[in-house]
């Protein structure tokens, strides 16, 4: 499966959400990275066939966007805010969602006892949806989004509001899934993106910074992350001269790692090896 | 297609909202239907009772017209009623179609009473039936005679008065004794003209409220067109009764009158509940995206509103239908036992369509509450003024059919042409509706927006509270 985005723009009157955004997307987990109103959400929805672009193309292995029944067949959505009917147990929300798929009863029978063990549910398949934690209903979530066995699987900001136990049985289950699919998961948290997508995309302000290999993406930081020590008394001297990635404490004052075009002149720097979010940053404050 | 609408229809059973329908609905015909189908099988030997039959095979003549005789009847059976009213200070009127009772000032009630002083002649006393008669009961029977208990009959026992069976005495010609000696009611000749009846009537009504019992409108659809129950039958009501509607027609009519004002907005809530559930759930986003086609969404939907609105209604006059069953057979006549289905279907289930997918296309295109305010309205505006309670008087944009009458199948028949046109527009109205419903929701499914912003489906939207 390859998604071929060409040129896409999303406006609302004067407000350009997405900017001639051009992408393609291969089989794999795809992070979709960025701010909180970079314009992920809106081109999750538009691929979700829930949003009509205002300019550009879109292509599922050449079917465009506007076919939006073979479209449908081919995707499962999650969205970054669902709830589901409280008043239904995990089964019956099941079976209401197939029948929306128009997924035969037939089918439904073997496919939701098999995606609610794959996603740890079935032991509380009669449970109502309203006695669910946070994490077992972004698990429902994902079954849901599995039903119709889609080759594309979108996933926005999944992992919002989950412990960080759940959010890495989450990224583990996300990552099984993505074999023989595309998984395109959104998140403005890089840490997240990179120890599960191969490939990611940076939008800000509904620009695209950066698409290809997220491992990549490091490289634009490089030669311009320091590390400074400097006494507590200097850190908003720092802040303002200086884009600070992290600042830690310790007794001879503060630790606080930078990125600079050029070598500090305080504070004795000494360059680092830029990671993942270092790059991701770089890029932001290019902006 | 099936499972989704019964899928569809389970949702339902959950909600309150369907739960309140069916609630009012069941007081509702409890209260009225129920005992009105009691109070005529209580009543089968007065013979303004759709069932008295006349041992002698005469019944009452049809008053057509005002003619002199209806003139007078009118006047007096008006008189006593409102004297009736007066003594216990409760009139009725019909502010919402439905009867109801109004309490009266003091000083309303002193300008009733010299209106029944100029009607009748009599003097506040023998108005309330202080001075006289008070001592003398009788009991009415079939065929105008009546057992008489006359003064000085019966002896105290225990502080309990014991009337044995040879206190009573026979009288052929009841209606003539109680005129002369009975209830202060029938004791009293009119003072007025008819027109000045009229004047006062309408001054009456104007003191109750719009739509009294007194106005002339109700005063001449009780007495000009003898359909109303408290008029006795004619030998064409008769006929019609037992040979047209097999008992259970009349019935079925009068329970469908009975419900017609709740099946006007009530289903709304039920539909509304259930339309704008995906929103309250914050569920358009997964269901949005599937593959099934929008009509059938909106079909399974609307005929799962439709199928729990019409199930209850289906079941509730069963046992009155038991009832009038077993009476016909006692009594050997044929009763009609898909009378209830036929009328539901033809007199109801258009309005019920109508209602229901009034809701759902409003729904579907503001994703808000408005539907039910909308029917609200149409409650209040849309309802057949009272002059059609009787039936039989149908216009081709009345949303329902009144018949607050167990008499009437020929009024019905003679516009029958009218009602089956009626229905069939109503029937039409609503199938567009549902038509415009499913392309609305196909257009916001594929990203159409009609009124609202940015942040729409999916998009930050606000957690599901637990009941939705």
């Amino acid at each position: 499966m390859e998604i071929v985005i060409t040129d896409l723009t999303k406006q609302y009157r004067e407000n350009v959400v997405l900017n001639h955004v051009s992408l393609t997307i291969g089989n794999g987990m795809y992070g979709l990275l960025g701010r909180n109103g970079a314009g992920k959400t809106t081109l999750m929805r538009i691929l979700s066939t829930l949003l009509k672009p205002s300019g550009g193309r879109i292509t599922f292995d050449g079917v465009p966007l506007e076919e939006t029944k073979q479209i449908r067949s081919l995707i499962g959505y999650l969205p970054q805010e669902f709830s589901l009917y409280p008043d239904m147990s995990v089964w019956e929300t099941m079976r209401y969602l197939a029948a929306m798929s128009d997924i035969p009863a037939g089918i439904q029978k073997e496919r939701i006892p098999d995606l609610l063990e794959g996603v740890h549910l079935w032991e509380i398949r009669k449970r109502k949806v309203r006695k669910l934690s946070g994490g077992m209903k972004r698990r429902l979530g994902i079954a849901q989004a599995l039903l119709n066995d889609p080759q594309v699987l979108i996933v926005d900001e999944p992992t919002v509001g989950l412990d960080p136990e759940e959010r890495l049985r989450f990224y583990n289950l996300l990552g099984e899934l993505s074999g023989s699919r595309v998984v395109i998961v959104s998140s403005h948290i890089v840490a997240d993106m990179e120890s599960v997508c191969e490939y990611a995309a940076i939008l800000d302000s509904g620009r695209l910074l950066y698409a290809g290999a997220i491992d990549r993406l490091a490289g634009t930081a490089e030669g311009k992350v320091f590390e400074l020590t400097v006494p507590r008394t200097e850190l908003e001297s720092v802040k303002r001269k200086f884009c600070v990635l992290s600042s830690q404490g310790h007794s001879s004052g503060l630790k606080v790692r930078v990125l600079s075009d050029c070598v500090p002149d305080t504070g004795h720097p000494v360059s680092c090896t830029p990671t993942v979010e270092d790059g991701y940053m770089q890029l932001l404050r290019q902006m | 297609m099936k499972s989704l609408w019964m899928m569809e229809c389970r949702k339902i059973t959950r909600s309150i909202l369907y739960w309140l329908y069916v609630a009012v609905l069941f007081v509702t015909v409890m209260q009225n239907y129920e005992t009105a189908v009691e109070s005529e099988l209580r009543r089968t030997d007065n013979p303004a009772s759709v069932f008295y039959i006349a041992k002698d095979g005469v019944y009452a003549d049809s008053p057509d017209e005002i003619d002199e005789d209806a003139q007078h009847a009118m006047m007096i059976n008006a008189t006593k009623r409102l004297m009736d009213n007066y003594r216990n200070n409760s009139y009725e009127y019909y502010p919402f179609g439905y009867v109801k009772r109004k309490k009266l000032s003091e000083k309303e009630q002193t300008a009733v009473l010299q209106y029944l002083k100029e009607l009748t002649g009599l003097d506040e006393p023998s108005m309330n039936g202080t001075e006289e008669n008070k001592d003398s009961e009788d009991i009415q029977i079939s065929g105008g005679g009546a057992f008489v208990l006359e003064p000085g009959q019966g002896t105290f026992e225990n502080g309990k008065f014991i009337a044995e069976p040879e206190d009573w005495g026979y009288v052929e010609n009841h209606s003539g004794l109680s005129q002369s000696s009975g209830n202060p009611e029938n004791a009293f000749e009119m003072q007025v003209t008819f027109d000045r009846f009229k004047e006062i009537m309408e001054r009456v009504n104007h003191l109750i409220g719009c739509n009294s019992y007194y106005s002339w409108t109700m005063l001449s659809m009780y007495y000009c067109t003898n359909d109303m129950q408290d008029t006795p039958v004619t030998e064409q009501q008769h006929r019609e009764f037992y040979e047209k509607d097999h008992v259970t027609g009349a019935f079925a009519r009068y329970y469908c009158d009975n419900i017609s004002l709740i099946v006007l907005c009530l289903p709304a809530f039920v539909m509304t509940g259930l339309a704008g559930k995906d929103k309250r759930c914050n569920m358009r986003a997964l269901i949005y995206p599937r593959t099934r086609n929008s009509a059938k969404i909106i079909l399974a939907r609307f005929a799962a509103a439709v199928f729990m609105i019409m199930l209850p209604i289906l079941i509730l006059p069963v046992k009155s239908l038991v009832t009038l069953a077993g009476y016909c057979r006692n009594l050997g006549v044929h009763a009609d036992l898909s009378a209830f289905v036929a009328y539901i279907f033809a007199w109801i289930f258009p309005t019920v369509l109508l209602v229901v997918s009034i809701a759902l296309f409003i729904t579907v295109l503001t994703e808000n509450d408005s539907a039910i305010l909308l029917t609200g309205l149409i409650w209040l505006f849309g309802r057949p003024s009272v002059d059609k309670i009787a039936g039989g008087n149908y216009g081709l944009f009345d949303l329902i059919i009144r018949h607050n009458t167990l008499k009437g199948y020929g009024r019905m028949m003679e516009n029958i042409q009218m009602l089956i046109w009626n229905r069939a527009l109503v029937c039409a109205a609503a199938f567009l509706l549902v038509g415009l419903a499913v392309i609305v929701y196909d257009v916001k499914r594929k990203g159409g927006n009609f009124f609202e912003s940015r942040k729409s489906v999916g998009h930050r939207g606000r957690e599901c509270p637990h009941e939705c």
